[in-house]
This record gives C-alpha cells, sequence and structure tokens, in this order.
C-alpha cells in the first residue's frame, strides 16, 4: 500500500543561515496514527507545510498518497484535513458560519459529520468562534478537519496550548474518528504523554533530520536506560544519547541489538519519554554538517 | 454563492455598512439637492420681460445649491474609490494578516476560485452602490443644467456618470492586490492609495494626450463647458496667420505699447473637442482601467497562488 505521507531527500532553506530541513527522507504508513516529535525549531511545522503546499522545498520533493502538493495542490488538498497549532478561525463568524464556508470551499464537506461532533461536545454552532475557549476552537478546528472526510490528517501541535482535559478530549476525538474511519494521521506533539495515549507511530525530528521512524511499541521494547552508575553491558546495545534525568543525574539511552539480549540486568526498560529525549539529546550533539544515521525499522 | 456572499459581507460589516450608509445618504442628498433647484423654476425667470419678483432670491439660492451639488458630486467621485480601497485591502490583506487564510486555503481545493467568488461579490456590490452615487450626482448636474445633453458634454464627465463606477472597480483591483502582495491591511491601505493616485495621474495624463491628439479648431465653439477646450491660438485678423500661445505672446502686446492698448489685430481661436465626443472619451477612459482591473486581478491570482497564506 502507498504510503500516506512521504518525504525524499527533503531539504528546506529559508535563507543563508536558516535551515530548517536538511536531506529528509520519510513514510507514514496508511492507516497509523503518527506521532512528529521534536523541539523548536525541528523542522516540525516547516515539515507539515511543505505536505500542507504552503512551504516549497528547496530540495528534494514531498508527496501526499502519491501527489506533489506544490505542484498538483488541488489534487492533494483535496486528501488533506489540516489542523494548525493556532486556530485559525473567523472571530466574527458563528461556529455554524464555519461550517457553511466548509461546505461552499469544498462540496464534499460532511457537515453533519462535524456538527454532530460538536455538538457531542457541547459546543454550541450559534456561538462566535471568537468567545470560544482555546479548546473548543482547537475542537471546532479539529471537527472541520474531520469534515472533510480526508484521507490525512496533518495536525501541527494543536495541542500546545490546551489544558490537560482539553487535551484529553482533543485526543479521543480524533482516535475515535481516524480509527472509524481508516483515515492516517499525523500529529505534531510535544507532549509525550499524549503522543503514548494516541499515536501508534514515532518519527522523532531534531534540527531539521530525522533521529527515529520507528512504531511505539518497538521503540519503547527496543531502548534500555543505563543508570549512573550502572555497569556498562559488554555487547548487544548501542550508546544513543545522554540527557538529564528528573534527578539531575545524566541518564544514557542505549539501543538494542538483538531483540532478545542477555546479560543486561545493569540497565531497565526505558520509557516513550526517555526515548524521545535520548534521541532529541543525540540529535543535539550531531554537528549541523554530518549525517545523522536514522534507526528505521 | 449565496453563503459566500453572505459570509464574506460578514467578515466587513462594518466597512461595508459605514461605507454603504455614507454613498446612499450622499445620493439622496444630491438628489434632494437636485429636486430643490427644479423647484426654483429658474425658467420662469429666463424667459422675456420682468419674470417674478423674487428672481434675484431664487438666483442666490441657485448659488448656494449649486456649492453643494459641487461638493456632493467630489464626494461621489471619490468615496467609491475610498471604499474600494478599504474594501479591496480588507478582503484578502486582513485575512492574511489574521490568519485565517490558513484554514480557507486548506478547507478548498482551489486559491483561484475562493479569490474571484469573493472579490466578484463585493465588486457587485461596490458597483451598485458606486452606480448609484454616480446617478444622484448626474441627476443634481441635469437639474442645474437643464437644458444640456450630459450624454453629449464633457461638463464634469468626470465626477458623474459610469467612469465614478469604474474607477472605483479599477482602484478594488489595485487595493486586492495590494493586500496579496503585503498581507497586511494599513501598509497594503497606504501603497494601494498611492497606487491609486499614480493609476489616475496616469489615466488623466493618458486621457489629456488623446485629447490633444484630436483636438480641433473651434472657432464657433460657444458650450465651453459641453466642449473640451485643450488649448488656444491666435489668429492675425491681417495676414490669416495662425500663431500658438507662446508665439502669441511674444508678440503682444508689441514695444513701446501705450498702457491701455488693447489687441484688436488677433483673434483667438479655441482648440478642443466637441462634446459630442465625450462618449468616445469614456469609452477609452473605461478601457484604460479594464485593462488595469484585468492586470490588477491577473497579479492578485499569481500572488494568491504562490505565496504562503500567512
Amino acid at each position: 500500500m502507498e504510503p500516506a505521507l512521504q518525504t525524499w531527500d527533503l531539504g528546506k532553506r529559508y535563507d543563508r543561515r536558516t535551515v530548517a530541513l536538511a536531506g529528509l527522507s520519510l513514510s507514514v504508513p496508511t492507516g497509523t496514527i503518527t506521532a512528529l516529535v521534536g523541539p523548536n525549531g525541528a523542522g516540525k511545522s516547516t515539515l507539515i507545510k511543505a505536505w500542507v503546499g504552503f512551504e516549497r522545498p528547496t530540495t528534494g520533493r514531498v508527496a501526499v498518497a502519491g501527489i506533489d502538493p506544490w505542484h498538483t495542490r488541488s489534487e492533494a488538498l483535496d486528501r488533506i484535513g489540516y489542523v494548525p497549532q493556532t486556530p485559525a478561525l473567523y472571530r466574527e463568524f458563528t461556529v455554524a458560519d464555519h461550517l457553511d464556508l466548509a461546505r461552499t470551499l469544498r462540496p464534499r464537506f460532511d457537515r453533519a459529520v462535524a456538527a454532530r461532533r460538536l455538538e457531542e461536545l457541547v459546543i454550541p454552532l450559534d456561538a462566535l468562534a471568537g468567545r470560544l475557549s482555546g479548546g473548543q476552537q482547537a475542537q471546532v478546528g479539529l471537527a472541520l478537519a474531520l469534515g472533510t472526510r480526508a484521507d490525512v490528517l496533518l495536525l501541527d501541535e494543536p495541542l500546545a496550548s490546551l489544558d490537560p482535559l482539553a487535551r484529553r478530549e482533543f485526543l479521543h476525538v480524533l482516535t475515535d474518528a481516524v480509527r472509524s474511519d481508516g483515515s492516517t494521521a499525523l500529529l505534531a506533539s510535544h507532549v509525550i504523554t499524549d503522543v503514548e495515549q494516541a499515536c501508534d507511530h514515532l518519527l522523532v525530528l531534531g534540527g531539521g533530520r530525522l533521529l527515529l521512524d520507528e512504531t511505539i511499541p518497538a521503540a519503547v521494547a527496543g531502548h534500555r536506560i543505563a543508570e549512573p552508575g550502572a555497569a556498562r553491558p559488554l555487547t548487544d546495545v548501542v550508546p544513543v544519547g545522554t540527557f538529564m534525568g528528573p534527578t539531575g543525574d545524566p541518564l544514557s539511552l542505549v539501543r538494542l541489538v538483538e531483540p532478545e539480549p542477555t546479560g543486561l540486568s545493569s540497565l531497565r526498560q526505558a520509557t516513550l519519554e526517555e526515548v524521545v529525549l535520548g534521541y532529541l539529546a543525540a540529535g543535539r550533539s550531531v554537528p549541523d554538517h554530518a549525517a545523522t544515521s536514522v534507526e528505521r525499522h | 454563492m449565496r453563503t459566500t456572499a453572505r459570509l464574506t459581507f460578514k467578515q466587513l460589516r462594518f466597512e461595508s455598512v459605514a461605507l454603504g450608509v455614507a454613498l446612499l445618504a450622499l445620493a439622496v442628498f444630491l438628489a434632494l439637492d437636485a429636486s430643490r433647484v427644479i423647484a426654483l423654476d429658474l425658467r420662469a425667470c429666463q424667459g422675456p420681460g420682468p419674470g417674478p419678483a423674487d428672481c434675484l432670491d431664487r438666483l442666490r439660492e441657485l448659488d448656494g445649491l449649486d456649492r453643494q451639488i459641487a461638493l456632493g458630486q467630489l464626494l461621489a467621485a471619490i468615496l467609491p474609490v475610498f471604499a474600494a480601497l478599504v474594501l479591496g485591502v480588507a478582503l484578502i490583506g486582513r485575512e492574511i494578516e489574521r490568519g485565517t487564510t490558513t484554514l480557507a486555503w486548506t478547507l478548498g481545493r482551489s486559491r483561484r476560485r475562493w479569490l474571484l467568488t469573493r472579490s466578484l461579490v463585493v465588486a457587485v456590490a461596490l458597483l451598485g452602490v458606486a452606480m448609484v452615487a454616480a446617478a444622484a450626482s448626474g441627476f443634481a448636474q441635469q437639474a442645474e443644467t437643464p437644458t444640456a445633453d450630459l450624454a453629449r458634454s464633457f461638463d464634469r464627465i468626470e465626477i458623474r456618470g459610469p467612469l465614478v463606477a469604474v474607477r472605483a472597480l479599477a482602484a478594488f483591483s489595485v487595493a486586492v492586490l495590494a493586500g496579496a502582495l503585503l498581507g497586511r491591511t494599513l501598509p497594503a491601505l497606504l501603497l494601494a492609495t498611492v497606487a491609486v493616485a499614480a493609476l489616475s495621474l496616469g489615466v488623466d495624463r493618458g486621457m489629456d494626450v488623446w485629447l490633444r491628439s484630436v483636438a480641433l479648431p473651434m472657432p464657433e465653439s460657444t458650450d465651453y463647458a459641453a466642449d473640451r477646450i485643450v488649448d488656444t491660438q491666435w489668429q492675425d485678423l491681417t495676414t490669416g496667420h495662425v500663431l500658438t500661445v507662446s508665439q502669441y505672446l511674444a508678440v503682444v502686446p508689441p514695444a513701446g505699447a501705450p498702457p491701455d492698448w488693447q489687441d484688436t489685430n488677433f483673434s483667438a481661436i479655441p482648440i478642443g473637442v466637441s462634446g459630442s465626443r465625450s462618449g468616445d472619451y469614456a469609452a477609452i477612459e473605461v478601457a484604460l482601467l479594464g485593462g488595469t482591473i484585468v492586470l490588477g486581478t491577473i497579479g492578485t491570482l499569481i500572488a494568491v497562488e504562490r505565496r504562503r497564506p500567512y
């Protein structure tokens, strides 16, 4: 099956000094909810905007369901539902106006589905968008994206400004919709607990490069943490990166080479957050000009 | 289309209501002034014989109304252009500034369709209101000069009739382009204002060139309002030679002429264009402005297709 989202040697340079993405090749499997994780400036938004057709690649190319969004934008957009970091709602419009607008812009827009989701969340359709809370605005943005019945949902850190309850509700609606529609979602987020709750695939981006591309269960199962003072195992592990633990001590993430290693009693199971932190630490220590080795499974 | 129109005007409701009310109020003001001029019944004072006793008062009142109508006509020419600038800049520039194009350009498959439907809705409304203002302006002028054939007259042609509406549409096209290029309301408004002023000067200059190219000596012209006089030449009555203004001023008054010297050797010949060609004038200006509208629209389409929504 063709991947829902792909990039080939994607590079994006804004000016001489600002390189957002460099040589990025990846694919997002169809039917997954994939987390796109990385620090600020890692290139997450740029990558998503390249798929939406807002940013033109400097090098390489991107595709949505095999379609280049820069050269055949309308066909690519037909397959995309997009939720930006800040809900781009018209503050003088009611929620119902937004649904009407979506219907005029995209004839296939399923107004009933979007309206039902909003009613389930007790968001009044006659409320002005400008008077909704941040969480409600994010839900309206998500309902609009889901109403498109698009094959691919691109969510650019929509949870960033939401409180925990609103985040939980948002993720519940997202996972419920994606699982029932059989669509694909890419969720950029900083919050690892949210990712763990909602996603089944993980992409870690750092410095414009791909650091990890793996399913979440495999990412957790395939890594261990070396606590301070732990004996170093002799074989079967590859050091990934060292980061500061909750107590301020350095923790080292290692990758298992063998699926069923032996003699690793000095290492403990890594959490998803530790896996991400280990790779982000590794990405930070890699010089810009050096090629980053990407763990792909 | 009805939903698009409703939502577009909901977005622009403050500008639309304020400018629409101002233009319609101006039209009513001009129509009322025109009806007051008609009520003066000045023909009764123009015939042979002494006429009614209050003719002097009526003429004084006409003088006051004339000034009001001239001001109203000026506003009727300027306000549609101002409305076009404000609405045109807001149509896309403000959307980009607020970030809502991110939503519109991902929900919709075609930015081109999004732009054209919204622009069409506002342009039609603008055209309608500008036509009402222009018609009121023409009506008031006709009331002042009941015997004039305004369809064959250059008299105040720039501030009445279809040119008012077409100028507004050209300004709208420029303002939409400025908004699409800059994506910021205030800078786009400033840029569009400067561009429209330059365009206006350029069109006026172009029309002046055309007028001069078709101007003819009009020794018989007695209607300086209806005809457009662009120059004056001077004919030497003894030799028949015709002199330009500079040539004439070089020889008149002759050296050593007394202070009370009067020119009896030369006759002034107005060079101009008959009012019957005012339709050609309007058609050429409409074509120039129409070209601007087409170029502005193409430019906006390119800008919208290529730019980021933020």
